[in-house]
């Protein structure tokens, strides 16, 4: 009698368990879930929610991400505007111009048009910080060094030849009858602090897209190593919560299926 | 079954590994991509500004705000040269495109800088657009294919085309 009893005991017991951390899988897990969830589903549309164009600009986030303007700046001023390289983003008057450049040469005001002058093109800005239009300069004997003005027109050094523009600011040409102490040439100056404040705003507040951040809170590299571990662990335990549903739901349907047929024997 | 198991692992990698490798780069010069359009002398460069109308018209077809206001294109006769930059998925491809008698001559790919949708740079692609004009729609009257894993830079290329097909009737109807 007690031989038959035992096992049936045992098995009660061990359902009874194996249910238990089932439940307890899946209240734990729930937070994880419905963070996967939102996450991916926003995330799947990030195109159309311009995600990647959104900008996250809680001081904390940032500084969490260690998002710092570096602290070599490249500026020049002109008639009233001040053109800065920070990293390799362009900024007009504190305003990113969304122009990508390695190097800034150096900055001139012509007339209704800005020169902010790369390694080897000339970027050509309206005071609004619209792009008029970059210029390629071909054919330059090496990076361009500096740039400068002669009346409306811009002058660009390169290897120590010359090139002049016209009054459009369109054409450069090469430059050989030089009268160079006309030239008023562009000399770097520092911005000052409140200038630099605004930079920092700037600057900052164009570092770390939305898309990043839910990306980041989706596969747990928020929280560095830790989170990646962490979000390892949720994925084999939502593959553990799936399997022992599965084993429930058989074990409930033979359970349910035998007592029917007993019923119907009995019957 | 492991051998086989490897080689499909391996193929399906493949695309990634070509995409890390950096294919993405400047293929061709402004300056030699020119001087190939018009191999007997290179025309002046002449700048057009883009306002009002035709602003729209070319806002319009890229689904986007044009970010210039003035380009660069050389001209001779019934023949345009246009160079412009059009974004793939987040950084531009240069992309230079010549118009003869207000049909494509030919479009190449001059630089792409992001890791994949490179391929719009051969010619099994960039062929399509010869002989391509604009129809009644302002859309282009050939059926361009696209690249299967390319699709935001086939749909840059392809807006590019209708843009100098656009810009080279306006300066044709000025002029």
């Amino acid at each position: 009698m007690n031989t038959s009893r035992t096992p049936i005991n045992g098995n009660r017991r061990s359902g009874y368990w194996f249910r238990r951390g089932h439940r307890w899988i899946g209240v734990s897990l729930l937070f994880f879930v419905i963070l996967l969830a939102v996450t991916g589903i926003t995330l799947n549309h990030g195109d159309k929610l311009g995600l990647d164009r959104r900008f996250v600009s809680w001081s904390w986030v940032l500084n969490a991400y260690g998002i710092e303007m570096p602290s070599q700046l490249t500026s020049y001023a002109d008639a009233g505007h001040r053109a800065t390289l920070v990293g390799e983003r362009l900024f007009i008057d504190g305003r990113d111009v969304d122009q990508r450049v390695s190097t800034l040469a150096g900055f001139v005001a012509l007339g209704p048009m800005l020169l902010a002058a790369g390694e080897n093109a000339v970027h050509l800005l309206t005071p609004g910080g619209d792009l008029v239009e970059v210029i390629e300069l071909v054919g330059l004997p090496g990076p361009i060094d500096r740039v400068g003005r002669i009346g409306g027109q811009a002058v660009v050094q390169s290897a120590g030849s010359l090139l002049r523009s016209d009054d459009d600011i369109a054409v450069f040409t090469p430059w050989h009858d030089v009268a160079t102490a006309e030239i008023q040439w562009s000399v770097s100056t520092p911005p000052t602090a409140s200038e630099l404040a605004v930079l920092e705003l700037a600057y900052r507040g164009r570092g770390l897209t939305v898309e990043r951040v839910l990306l980041d809170l989706h596969s747990g590299r928020i929280l560095a190593l830790p989170g990646t571990l962490l979000m390892d662990i949720v994925g084999v335990f939502l593959i553990v919560l799936g399997m022992s549903g599965l084993v429930i739901s058989r074990s409930r349907n033979r359970r349910e299926n035998g007592a029917r047929n007993d019923k119907e024997s009995g019957s | 079954m492991l051998p086989r198991l490897t080689l499909l692992l391996l193929l399906a990698a493949g695309p990634v590994i070509a995409g890390l490798d950096g294919v993405a780069g400047r293929y061709l010069e402004t300056d030699d991509y020119l001087r190939g359009a018009f191999p007997t002398e290179l025309p002046t460069a002449q700048t057009l500004w883009v306002t009002g109308e035709l602003r729209d018209g070319v806002e319009r077809m890229l689904g986007h705000n044009f970010k210039s206001l003035r380009v660069r294109y050389w001209h001779d006769g019934a023949k345009s040269a246009w160079v412009l930059d059009e974004i793939g998925k987040e950084l531009p491809i240069t992309i230079g495109v010549t118009v003869s008698n207000d049909a494509i001559d030919n479009v190449r790919v001059l630089e792409f800088r992001e890791s994949r949708g490179w391929e719009v740079r051969y010619p099994f692609f960039t062929d399509q657009f010869v002989e391509a004009r604009l129809g009644p729609d302002a859309r282009l009257d050939t059926r361009i294919d696209g690249i299967t894993g390319a699709t935001l830079s086939v749909n840059a290329v392809t807006r590019i085309a209708r843009v100098a097909l656009l810009l080279h009737e306006h300066i044709t109807n000025t002029n």
